[in-house]
């Protein structure tokens, strides 16, 4: 499952919007801001660390959502 | 009335407090449970412990940026990238999980009516039948007389009572796991990370970033 980022723009500060599964995928996402040409990507050393990170979240997330079920 | 049941009765008897309080108990239970493993989430994987600091892990991003010239057009080439790091931390969504809305629903109906009929009926038929038949003759007279008697009786009486009473419940608890917002010490580091999102510019790949913080 995606997850959504939120990072603010080095250049500009207005905010960046991704996708953990494109990000991971080397995608590259533009800066909201339209006057700021600038764009960021995941370094494609350092997918393997974010994916581990990504699947970590997910698993809790999970968790989280079974804890919620067996509440009900 | 002695036949209805007391309303007052029949709530009285409901375990109201384990119908109330055990649903938030189990969703403060599994809050509980889960703010404890996103802090051990957060810990583990978005920090590397050094001694007994906590230093928080980096990820290299590549950063591309447009080089236009002073009047306007792009220059050759039209594009730098240059490498920045960023925290592990902000990428994760680290909104805290948890049971953000818990609704009980307890319907209970008691119905209880009672009826009495009384139904009773008497019925008399009075039919009495006789035959008398006399003659009676006196010279250029004759009397005769026909008599008819005959006799019936009947009587009916019904009692009808009549009792219905239900109970009727319904007891729903709907969960809903959300995201809350988070603690406010949370919020602060990444503030703090976020903001500093500076790219660090790295001359070549041997190159080292300067030391965190400076």
């Amino acid at each position: 499952m995606s997850v959504k980022i939120q990072i603010n723009c080095p250049d500009c500060h207005s905010p960046i919007f991704m996708e953990s599964m494109l990000l991971l995928a080397g995608q590259s996402f533009k800066c909201s801001n339209p006057e700021c040409r600038t764009a960021i990507s995941l370094s494609l050393s350092e997918s393997e660390k974010v994916a581990q990170a990504f699947n970590k979240f997910e698993h809790i997330r999970e968790n989280a959502v079974n804890q919620a079920r067996q509440v009900s | 009335m002695s036949g209805l049941v007391s309303m007052a009765q029949q709530f009285s008897g409901l375990p109201m407090k384990s119908l109330l309080g055990a649903p938030l108990k189990a969703a403060t239970d599994a809050n509980g449970m889960m703010a404890r493993t996103q802090t051990q989430f957060m810990l583990s994987t978005c920090f590397d412990k050094k001694g007994d600091d906590l230093e928080p892990i980096m990820v290299s991003f590549n950063i591309t940026r447009s080089i236009v010239k002073q009047d306007g057009t792009a220059a050759t080439p039209p594009t730098a990238t240059v490498k920045f790091n960023l925290p592990l931390l902000t990428l994760i969504p680290l909104n805290s999980l948890a049971v953000d809305d818990v609704k009980i629903h307890f319907e209970m109906e008691v119905k209880s009516s009672t009826s009495k009929d009384n139904e009773s009926s008497n019925e008399q038929e009075t039919a009495a039948k006789a035959d008398i038949t006399a003659k009676y003759n006196a010279g250029l007279f004759s009397v005769e007389v026909h008599g008819s008697v005959s006799h019936n009786s009947k009587s009916t009486s019904s009692q009808k009572e009549h009792y219905e009473a239900s109970n009727q419940a319904k007891y729903e608890v709907d969960v809903h796991a959300g995201q809350l917002p988070l603690p406010t010490g949370v919020t602060t580091i990444i503030n703090a990370f976020t903001k500093n999102i500076d790219p660090i510019m790295l001359k070549d790949d041997s190159a080292t970033p300067p030391p965190a913080g400076g």
